[in-house]
Parts: C-alpha cells; structure tokens; sequence
C-alpha cells in the first residue's frame, strides 16, 4: 500500500496495511546523520545575511524549482528511512526580510536560527513580533497576502514531484499558516493582548487572516491536494492564549468555512495545535477538522489525555500524537515501549491513528530511544492489531 | 472618582482609560502609594480570574501592560521605599534558550506584585546568575526553560550556585513547557511552578510572605 492510500484510509477511519506515522519537524543531526543524511547547517543563510539583496536573493532560491524539489526529495528520502510516511510541504510562512541569524516571514513573526551545542542541529524559532500595533500592520508593504503569488503552488507541486519520484512512499501533504498562531506571533504576545482589546482592530487582522487561509485551501483542494495541514497553536501549557469567546468569534467561523470549502474537494484538514485545548475541543469538531496533531502529553492538565479524548471523539476524529518529546529525550526505553504500544494498542484498531510524537523531535531525542519506537512500530504496527495487554 | 475606580477599570481591562484615571488621581492630590494599592488589587482580583479561568493569557498580559503603563506614571511619584517590597527576584532563561515569553510574563505579575525584578535576559550563562546573586542578595532565582534540550541548564546552575556557596541562600525556581515537578526537582530546583500566577504565589511562598 502507498502512503497517501494509508494515510487517507486512516483519515477515514478505515484500517490500512499498518498504522501510518508523521512527524511535524525533525530537527536532530545525531538521528539524520546516523541514516545517512547530509547534515550541515544554515552555511547559505550565514553567507547570505550579510549580502546586500539578501532577501531577493532567499526569495529567489525559493522559488528555483530544481533546488526546491531536491529539498523535499532529500527530506521525504530521511523520512522513508525512518518509516514515516507524511511529507510537508509549504506553501505559506516565507521570508519576507532577511536579518541577521534569521528572517521575518510574510506574517510578521521574527525568526531566527540557534545552534545546538550537543550536536549542531540548527534550529529555527520563534523570536518575536514585527508589528508594533495595528497602523504598523496596516502600514505593511507587502499586505494583503497574495494566495495567488506563484512561491506557493511552486512548493505544492514540488512535493507532489518529490512524492513521485519516491513511488508514493511518502505523501506530500502541503501546509498553511493559518488564524491564531501567526497573528498573535506576527504582534508579539504584549501587542497581540493590547490589539484584543480593541475589538474593531483585532477582527480586521483575524478577517485578513482567514480570507489569506481560506483561498489558500481552497487553491490546494482544487489542484487535488487530498489532505491539507493548518499549523495553529491555540493553546500551551496551561490552557487557551485566549478566551473560548474570542475563538468562537474570531477564528471559528473561519475554521469552519476552511474546513467545509476543503471537504467540498474531497480534502482533509489536519489541524496542528499545541497546548491544552480541552475547552475548546468539542467547537474544534464541530468546525469539521479531521485530525488533530499533536495532543500535547506535557500540558499540566491531566484531562488532557489522548486515551480518555479517544474514547470519547475516537469516531468524529483522527488522533496524531502523543509520545513526549520529553520521554524521548531521558524516558527510560521500557517506558516509551510501554507507552508506544499502548497508543497503537488503544488508538490504532478502526483507523484514526497516526502514529507520532507530542510536537517534534528535537536535538535532545536520543538515538536509541527514538530506535526504540521504530521498532515498535514495526513489530505491532500493522493490522489487525494485536498487542497483548 | 474614587480608588475602586481604578482597581475596576484595571479589572475590566479598559486599557485606553487606566493611565488617564491614574493620572487625575495625581492630579487631584490623592497619594501615589494609595493608587499604587487600587491597582495591586486590581491586579490580585485578575490573578484570581485567571486561575478561575474567566480570563485567559491574553487578559493577563493586557493587565500587566496596564500595569506596565501606569507605573511609568506612578514610579517617579512614589519614595523608593513605597515603591516595591525591597524583595529582590533573579529571571532569566537559561543557557541556550531563546524562549522568553513565560519569564517576561513572570516578570510582568512580579512587578505588579511589588517585586524588584532583576531580569538578566534570555540565553543566560550561569555565571552571570551567580555574580547578580552576589551582587544583589536577591532570595530567589526564577528560570524558565521552553526547550527539552535546555532543562539540565538548570542542574548547571544549582551547580554554579553551590559552587560559589550561595545555594542556601537562594531558592531556585522553574517553569517552562518540558517541567514538571518530578524534573524540576531531578534538576536540583526548590521549586516548580506552571504559570506566572502560581509563581507568584510560589515566590511569595518560597519567602514565607
């Protein structure tokens, strides 16, 4: 079975030849390294900060076709190593200013890259936002953003050929910033909770957002795109960034259009949101999101449980998660066995699981441990599940 | 218009309003230290809201920039003994972190509390956290670490801190996405604390107020 088909009838909650596995970023050296993948680092970009059109020059390699595709191959080929069977591509979230050791993208967020010191992974973050307040966001040169602008399709339709030339052993699933996350990043979280307060303001920057968001899916979904990815952090660690009342006025009613304008193609919507969303998780169904990514194990919220929100939503919607990055970088091996098994053993039989850790793998993951999980997956991941207690 | 005022328009977060009442109390002759106490209430009754949780991140934040906003007009009014509780508080994220938006909240509910804060930053070595305990005698250190990767930064600093024979005079206390209690305490830390409000309210704790 090809992954798309495996990911696909996961979604659909139907049982595939194995349970499908993803990772939203993989950002360790010591793990890429060991199977085979060239890792260097950011030398263009630490060139290219000091040059004069440095951004031209960024935008300009981002929109060569060649390179682009050799990108996602060389990325979807690490990944069919390690048996993962989703791709993502971008098609939103580029560079619009180059700066030193980073870049602000076209939502305004400040981006830079770190170095780790165990082994060199660079690792891309946020830093902070452009906007100071809403005349400085409206006062953006290069607002509204265009659907249309050509970067976009050109990194959809690179993944869809890189997907092809590995015989659709990796699915290239194409990704979106969307409502929440880019624009409270794009502001900072001091200014985004000054906009707030001004009603009126707030609502233009989330409308401007979810007008970008919906056209952008449904580009996607008309060019066939079977599965589209939103990445939109409404929560952390604690709970929601914002009230339930602003969500289900603000960004809700555009989650929903999104989600019914795909549905309409015949295309998914995996929703990648961090935190404790518990409070707003039966509204996130109810807008017809498909699945749900990561189901965040470290929030300090014990309801917020894959296994109990499984038996409850396990029918309405796909889990993606959950094993702690946290487990995955100290955990003892038995334990993320343990834990490994127990998420294929209660989540996987009748589809709607896909197999993955709580957010990322990170530098801190250990080799053996995340060895630990491959062979989990391998040994009990394939239907019909059989995994004694 | 009465003290209550300003501790209602702080709560109800009417953040065009605040500076302008705080600045007709002055004008009207009332005692800085007095509207410095309206808006520590108001600032508690948030804090309780927060926790009830019928305000979120955002109002929190919206509140400590209130707050951040009428001390710019309040501070140079009020003696220096009123202004703050001379407890001193070390924040920082560790070494290798970036990650500042929980120590900035920190920071932002200690002020408002009456603490001095003594911010060293982000990416913070632990010999810069050793030399401000010497220099300022502060009781507590509070660090924050997002990363996976960054927690043991924490261990490094308890090291640091023994090493230089301030660790039983200083309390160390942690926050961040990868933490809990059990890892904080692995991490040789005194204490954990989920949010800026319960680390308030730990800190205080921690200093038996």
């Amino acid at each position: 079975m090809d992954a798309p088909t495996r990911v696909l009838k996961t979604l659909n909650h139907e049982e595939p030849d194995r349970v499908p596995a993803f990772e939203s970023a993989f950002e360790n050296n010591t793990i890429k390294a060991h199977y085979g993948m060239k890792v260097g680092g950011t030398t263009l970009l630490k060139i290219v900060q000091y040059l004069p059109f440095r951004t031209r020059i960024v935008r300009s390699l981002l929109q060569k076709r060649e390179l682009v595709v050799k990108s996602y191959l060389d990325t979807f080929k690490f990944f069919r190593k390690v048996k993962l069977d989703i791709g993502i591509t971008i098609t939103s979230l580029f560079p619009k200013k180059i700066i030193r050791g980073g870049f602000i993208d076209e939502y305004g967020r400040i981006m830079k890259y770190e170095k780790y010191k165990g082994d060199g992974t660079y690792i891309l973050g946020y830093r902070g936002g452009y906007f100071k307040d809403f005349d400085d966001y409206e006062q953006c040169d290069w607002y509204p953003l265009d659907p249309q602008e050509p970067i976009r399709f050109l990194h959809f339709s690179a993944g869809k050929e890189a997907q092809k030339d590995l015989n659709n052993e990796i699915f290239a699933i194409p990704s979106v910033g969307a409502l929440m996350e880019c624009t409270w990043e794009g502001f900072g979280l001091e200014n985004f909770s000054r906009l707030l307060a001004h009603r009126k303001q707030a609502k233009k920057v989330f409308d401007d957002r979810g007008k970008f968001t919906l056209e952008m899916v449904k580009i996607l979904a008309e060019s066939d795109a079977k599965v589209v990815l939103l990445w939109d952090d409404y929560g952390f660690k604690n709970g929601l960034f914002m009230s339930p009342h602003n969500y289900k006025t603000l960004v809700f009613p555009w989650l929903k259009r999104i989600c019914h304008s795909a549905h309409k193609q015949d295309c998914k919507i995996i929703l990648h949101s961090d935190g404790d969303l518990l409070e707003i998780f039966e509204d996130l169904i109810e807008c017809g999101i498909d699945a749900l990514h990561p189901i965040e194990p470290t929030t300090a919220n014990p309801e917020y449980d894959i296994f109990k929100l499984h038996k409850k939503y396990g029918d309405r919607l796909t889990f993606i998660g959950n094993i702690s990055p946290q487990m995955l970088a100290t955990g003892a091996i038995s334990e993320i066995e343990e834990y490994a098994k127990r998420l294929i053993r209660e989540l996987a039989p009748g589809g709607g699981y896909i197999f993955s850790s709580g957010h990322s793998i990170n530098p801190a993951v250990t080799l053996d441990r995340w060895q630990a999980v491959l062979r989990i997956r391998e040994k009990y991941g394939t239907y019909p599940i059989n995994i004694p207690d | 218009m009465t003290l209550d005022e300003i501790t209602k328009t702080l709560v109800n977060l009417e953040a065009d309003e605040i500076t302008k009442k705080v600045k007709a109390e002055l004008d009207a002759g009332t005692d800085p230290k007095k509207i410095l106490k309206a808006l520590t209430d108001g600032m508690n009754e948030i804090g309780e809201l927060y926790e009830k949780k019928e305000y979120y991140l955002t109002e929190l934040v919206l509140a400590g920039e209130m707050m951040k906003d009428t001390l710019k007009i309040l501070g140079p009014k009020l003696k220096a003994e009123e202004y703050g509780r001379k407890e001193k508080i070390i924040c920082a994220t560790v070494r290798g972190d970036n990650h500042d938006i929980g120590k900035n909240i920190l920071k932002l509910m200690l002020l408002s509390a009456g603490f001095e804060v003594i911010d060293l930053g982000k990416d913070c070595p632990e010999n810069k956290i050793v030399k401000a305990v010497k220099k300022s005698g502060a009781k507590i250190v509070a660090l924050s670490a997002l990363l996976t990767m960054t927690i043991e930064e924490i261990a490094v600093v308890d090291k640091a801190l023994k090493d230089a024979g301030l660790r039983d005079q200083v309390k160390l206390i942690v926050g961040g996405a990868p933490l809990d209690m059990e890892v904080a305490k692995k991490m040789g830390a005194d204490d954990y604390a989920a949010d800026a409000i319960s680390g308030v309210r730990h800190i205080k704790a921690l200093l038996e107020m």
